[in-house]
């Protein structure tokens, strides 16, 4: 349904943050009830770009038109007036809130100056039953499911009578099976006119049900195609501006068979920050000269599990074994030194201290040790060589006195790992190695950790991300709410099948789980 | 060993703590660690008194205590929001400021140096509820000064506003997720700033129990770490206004208890004046203990 | 190699601005209460640097100051607030004292030396606990610490009230210190004495401590990022728990040297207030063990004219401490010293600490 004057027109928006030029003079314009992807890397100013829409940031330069006329957007508050209505990658919620007052916030029906509480449960009932989502008005939004917890975000919006709807990264936590029918439903609403910028990475996702895909790269607007002019491997080129080769990883298979088991986990279970459990009695083996998937919706303990395998988190009953010696009870650094290494989830909170050095950074796992600790005092000159040679190796772009603030993500990352490898573990746990990374460093991180096992490393890799699982697991367990759901071979499992496990059905199941 | 005396001196003590602590709850659920609270009630204490002293008129005196409270809270949120300045640091220097300006001014205002005892004070009205007054035990719960019975009441009025009024709701919104407040469309610093200036009020009238209420006197540094036993309490209680009163009144139970026992018994008053002190620590280690328990983080 | 010099100019304009706005706003108090302002600080700098006696005496407030300075720093760059450095100095100076008067019969430098000791013992242990309750069990350590000032103010005056006490005194004191455990005067008839050289002698240690050793390595990282410092494997708790005894040993130590310095005996309730002045200096220095000497001789300085200003003018002795608040309160105030930065270098400046 498309008429003549577009819901929304981006003219020129420029926005520049420190050391980036976010947007550089973007145009861009959505029409009413059509389904506009944009894609493009990370980085390319795809979520900046929204956000200004969304009046979370100003514009540098540049114009915006709301039905015709220009506006300015300078906070949410008043792009809600408008009809625009964001639903975030990262959501923007509250835990302790029941799912009504998570909804109404900011609009919320009032008896005076008291917050009408029966009004809004009435309201936002009304809404749910609407749209079937099958959601309890008061139910506590900490208790919910993910997926649960996307429709509560779909509902803020659509409480406030959106006419464009913008929707950020809205699949990456999802199962296949959700991610079907939330695609099912923006189909429906753009059928009644609702505008919708779908942002995604799974370009397949976006090719369905996009009416046209715009695509961004380094802060500009690169293309306007429809679906039907183009293939996903064109549009991956498109964001990248070079071929891009996925999935062309050597997966020879080992010389030798290597059985033996290096990493044992033996009945572990472990508490969340609630005291309930989030890990419950899982089992599993890591082997040398192999790689572990684990694969699962966010929030399903596999934090926690890395916790209790890294010794940040005391687990409650359960073994777990590194070269059959216990481990359950000894401290990060004693397991460190027996040969356990992590790249963990989050870069800057838990891999790296921001505001130390590259140099300092780089010997948190070493400076206990003797060329670089003398009776308690460092021993500069030592440190200076070893960053410098860590530097050149991993090909970090920087130097020993750098703030590790100041690199990129990739190089960051590139410390991290710099850093675990330089004390040989036997094994590396990764926790989404390559989230937030561009093509490149993250084909650089496939290569190493590949390289890594083919020299005999056992490596857990945990991730959101299907297709980084699928490409370097040699086996692929599915964690569901603190279980191993299933284990399955990455080379003969199906999305759907997956997909079930992720939402906790067992293997073999013929009928598939739906939320409507 | 009078059991109407401690019912009596745990009610009196527990008050300030009380209504400094419900004016922390304000900002503990809008997610700032209030330290200035102990600033904010020594401002109530002297400015209440001063006043009251001056112009013979309570009311007066205790808009005043109110009034002062909020300059130094407006103070501090100007410094914390406006300034981004560090929350305990900023506190702590503004704790330290009132401690000096209040003596100052006591100085310029009346002379005193250390202690201001005025002459004819006017107190603070006291209220007899007949029906307690005839029971025996009950009558402890009467003839308390108004602010006494005030705090009972700010107890209500807290918990309705923080759990059933549209601003409450903001509130603790802010304090658990402010980026998702400020993508609903609130304003941020504006519902902090309020919420400051609402724990300001309640520890102004706290202050002014302390120094109208029965002691009649304006000492420096009279609050002896009270805003921070409230806070004690805040925590005790992990926000919640039931347990934040059972707080309190413990707290003011072992206070009263330390003054009675020096009558009592014959122990030495410095021994006695340590303990309401390390009931707050020990209190503390358990809460603390038990959430750990609960958790079982590492 | 132009970039520490660079960041040691932006200190400098940084904590010039600060003081400048300090003395501003005390000045209009000051005033307000009818005295003039520039009288007051010119007795305060006349005290204070005038004469080489006033020097001397400079050089003596600033000494306990040093150590709380030191003594908070440490702690703060571990990430934690020790505002118990004043309960730390009370048992630290009691410790001393006793020392000093139950050993009566050991050579000079001995009881110095056990003296110190058995203060920074004493002060470390008190540290201990509120650090203990906080690794395990979070704790608040901000609230612990301060609640146990006061029992440490209580309990010592309690000693030397009722068991160690030289009886019949209206404010209590101990039995004085053997005379070989008197710290020398540098410059009589000053109070200046040995005290002041360990002050320099501990600034240099952390400084050093802080810069070279692995533990202070540890308590940087572990200030900078704790998250990090678990998921790399280090000792966090452990490294917690010992930069508060370190921050509490201080402490205690400055509570000594007072005691075998300049009142040679325990006196209850002698403390002005070392341990919360000791955050003023910790922050106007940036948590810098170098840095503290110097804070600690601008306010040494300004408590140094107190008396002063209360026998030559009208007004208390109330304006240190202003002076002294304000500058705890203004000292994370980035806007300011953000404008200034952003107006020379014409773009914002990000800075956290």
């Amino acid at each position: 349904m498309e008429t003549n004057i577009p819901l929304l027109q981006v003219r020129g928006i420029t926005k520049a943050f420190p050391g980036v030029l976010a947007n550089d003079h973007v145009d861009l314009t959505v029409f009413s009830g059509e389904i506009l992807g944009l894609v493009g890397e990370n980085g390319a100013g795809k979520t900046t770009l929204m956000r200004i829409i969304y009046g979370l940031e100003h514009p540098d330069a540049g114009e915006l038109f709301w039905k015709g006329s220009k506006v300015s957007i300078s906070s949410p508050q008043q792009a809600m007036r408008l009809g625009i209505g964001m639903v975030h990658q990262h959501f923007q919620l509250f835990p302790s809130l029941c799912v009504t007052e998570n909804v109404v916030l900011g609009n919320e029906p009032v008896f005076g100056p008291f917050f009408n509480r029966r009004q809004a449960y009435r309201k936002v009932a009304q809404l749910i039953e609407q749209f079937g989502f099958e959601l309890d008005p008061k139910a506590v939004v900490r208790a919910l499911s993910v997926g649960q917890q996307q429709k509560v975000e779909l509902l803020k919006a659509l409480y406030r009578r959106v006419e464009l709807l913008i929707l950020d990264e809205p699949t990456a936590v999802l199962t296949p099976q959700e991610v079907e029918s939330l695609l099912k439903l923006l189909q429906e609403l753009a059928a009644s006119g609702i505008a919708i910028i779908l942002i995604s990475h799974k370009l397949r996702e976006v090719l369905t049900v996009a009416s046209r895909v715009a695509v961004m790269r380094k802060g500009r607007v690169v293309a306007d195609v429809k679906p039907s002019d183009v293939t996903e491997a064109q549009l991956a080129t498109l964001m990248v501006g070079m071929e891009v080769q996925r999935g062309s990883l050597p997966q020879e298979p080992l010389q030798e068979k290597r059985d033996k088991p290096v990493l044992v986990v033996q009945g572990l279970t472990v508490l969340n920050d609630r005291g309930r459990p989030a890990v419950n009695n899982v089992t599993f083996e890591l082997r040398e000269g192999e790689i572990i998937g684990l694969a699962g919706v966010e929030g399903n303990g596999q934090q926690e599990l890395v916790e209790a395998l890294v010794g940040v988190r005391e687990a409650i009953t359960g073994k777990i074994l590194l070269n059959g010696k216990d481990i359950t009870r000894i401290s990060p650094s004693k397991r460190r030194r027996l040969g356990l290494a992590v790249i963990p989830g989050d870069r800057l909170k838990e891999g790296v201290v921001p505001s130390a050095t590259v140099a300092e950074n780089l010997i948190t796992v070493k400076y206990r040790q003797l060329p670089y600790n003398i009776a308690g005092i460092l021993r500069e000159r030592n440190i200076k060589e070893f960053a410098v040679s860590a530097i050149k190796e991993y090909h970090i772009i920087a130097e020993p006195k750098t703030a590790a603030r100041n690199l990129s993500g990739g190089n960051i990352q590139r410390l991290v790992i710099a850093r675990e490898l330089s004390t040989s573990p036997l094994v590396l746990i990764a926790v989404h190695p390559t989230r937030g990374l561009d093509v490149r460093s993250t084909m650089e991180v496939h290569e190493r950790l590949m390289n890594l096992r083919a020299r005999g490393m056992a490596i857990l890799v945990v991730s959101t991300d299907l297709d980084e699982l699928l490409e370097l697991s040699d086996r692929l367990l599915v964690i569901f709410r603190g279980t191993i759901v299933g284990e399955v071979s990455p080379r003969e499992t199906t999305p759907e099948e997956l997909g079930l496990l992720m939402l906790g059905g067992t293997r073999g199941q013929l009928e598939k789980k739906f939320d409507k | 060993m009078n059991i109407e005396e401690l019912i009596g001196v745990t009610l009196r003590q527990a008050a300030p703590l009380m209504l400094v602590a419900y004016g922390g709850l304000f900002s503990y659920h809008v997610g700032v660690i209030n330290i200035a609270m102990e600033a904010e009630m020594l401002a109530g204490a002297f400015a209440g008194l001063t006043i009251t002293a001056w112009t013979n008129n309570l009311l007066l005196g205790l808009l005043g205590a109110v009034i002062s409270a909020m300059l130094i809270g407006g103070i501090f949120a100007i410094l914390t929001e406006g300034l981004r300045a560090h929350l305990v640091t900023s506190a702590l220097g503004l704790n330290t400021l009132t401690t000096a300006l209040t003596r100052l001014l006591m100085w310029v205002v009346t002379g005193s140096r250390g202690a201001f005892v005025p002459q004819r004070l006017l107190s603070l009205p006291r209220l007899q509820i007949p029906i307690f007054k005839a029971v025996p035990v009950l009558q402890a719960f009467s003839g308390h000064s108004i602010l006494v019975y005030g705090a009972w009441l700010a107890w209500v009025f807290t918990a309705l506003w923080l759990y059933h009024t549209r601003l409450g709701l903001r509130i603790r919104a802010v304090g658990e997720n402010p980026e998702a407040a400020r993508a609903m469309g609130l304003s941020i610093k504006r519902i902090r700033v309020v919420a400051q200036l609402l724990c300001a009020i309640l520890c102004g009238l706290g202050g002014a129990q302390l120094s109208l209420g029965d002691l009649r006197l304006f000492t420096s540094g009279m609050t002896a770490g009270k805003g921070f036993i409230a806070l004690a309490a805040i925590y005790f209680g992990r926000g919640r206004p039931v347990f934040t009163t059972l707080a309190c009144l413990l707290f003011g139970f072992f206070d009263g208890l330390q003054s009675r026992l020096q009558l009592w018994i014959n122990v030495p008053p410095q021994l006695a004046q340590m303990i309401p002190f390390l009931t707050v620590v020990a209190v503390l280690i358990l809460v603390s203990w038990r959430d750990v328990r609960k958790g079982a983080r590492a | 190699m132009g970039n520490w010099k660079r960041s040691l100019i932006s200190e400098c304009v940084r904590v010039g601005l600060l003081l400048a706005i300090a003395f501003l706003i005390t000045g209009l108090i000051i005033s307000f209460t009818g005295e003039n302002p520039f009288i007051v600080f010119k007795i305060l700098v006349s005290a204070a640097f005038g004469s080489s006696a006033g020097i001397a005496e400079t050089l003596s407030a600033a000494t306990p100051l040093i150590f709380t300075g030191l003594a908070i720093a440490v702690a703060f760059r571990a990430g934690l607030f020790n505002v118990g450095v004043e309960g730390s100095l009370y048992l630290g100076a009691f410790g001393a004292a006793w020392v000093g008067f139950t050993w009566l019969h050991l050579p000079g430098w001995m009881l110095v030396f056990l003296a110190l000791l058995f203060a920074g013992m004493a002060g470390g242990l008190w540290a201990l606990g509120p650090g203990i309750v906080k690794v395990r069990y979070n704790v608040d350590e901000i609230v612990t610490t301060l609640m146990l000032n006061y029992v440490a103010i209580y309990f010592t005056t309690y000693l030397v009230t009722y068991i160690y006490g030289v009886p019949g005194l209206a404010n209590a004191m101990s039995f004085p210190i053997a005379s070989m455990a008197r710290l020398p005067r540098l410059a009589p008839p000053s109070q200046l004495n040995l005290g002041f050289v360990f002050a320099l002698i501990a600034s240099f240690a952390l400084w050093f401590v802080l810069k070279r050793t692995a533990f202070g390595y540890e308590v940087r990282m572990l200030g900078s990022n704790p998250l990090c410092v678990k998921w790399s494997g280090m000792p966090d708790k452990k490294i917690a728990v010992k930069a508060m005894f370190l921050s509490g040993f201080l402490g205690g130590i400055a509570g000594a040297v007072q005691i075998l310095g300049i009142h040679y005996r325990f006196i209850a309730n002698f403390s002005p207030g070392y341990g919360y002045t000791g955050i003023a200096v910790a922050l106007l220095a940036r948590n810098n063990p170098l840095g503290v000497i110097f804070s600690a001789l601008l306010l040494g300085a300004i408590y140094n004219g107190e008396s002063l200003i209360e026998l030559m003018t009208a007004i208390p002795m109330e304006v240190p401490r202003i002076f002294e608040g304000i500058i705890i309160a203004l000292t994370s105030a980035e806007l300011v010293v953000q404008l200034w930065a952003w107006r020379r270098k014409g773009k914002p400046r990000e800075s956290k600490r």
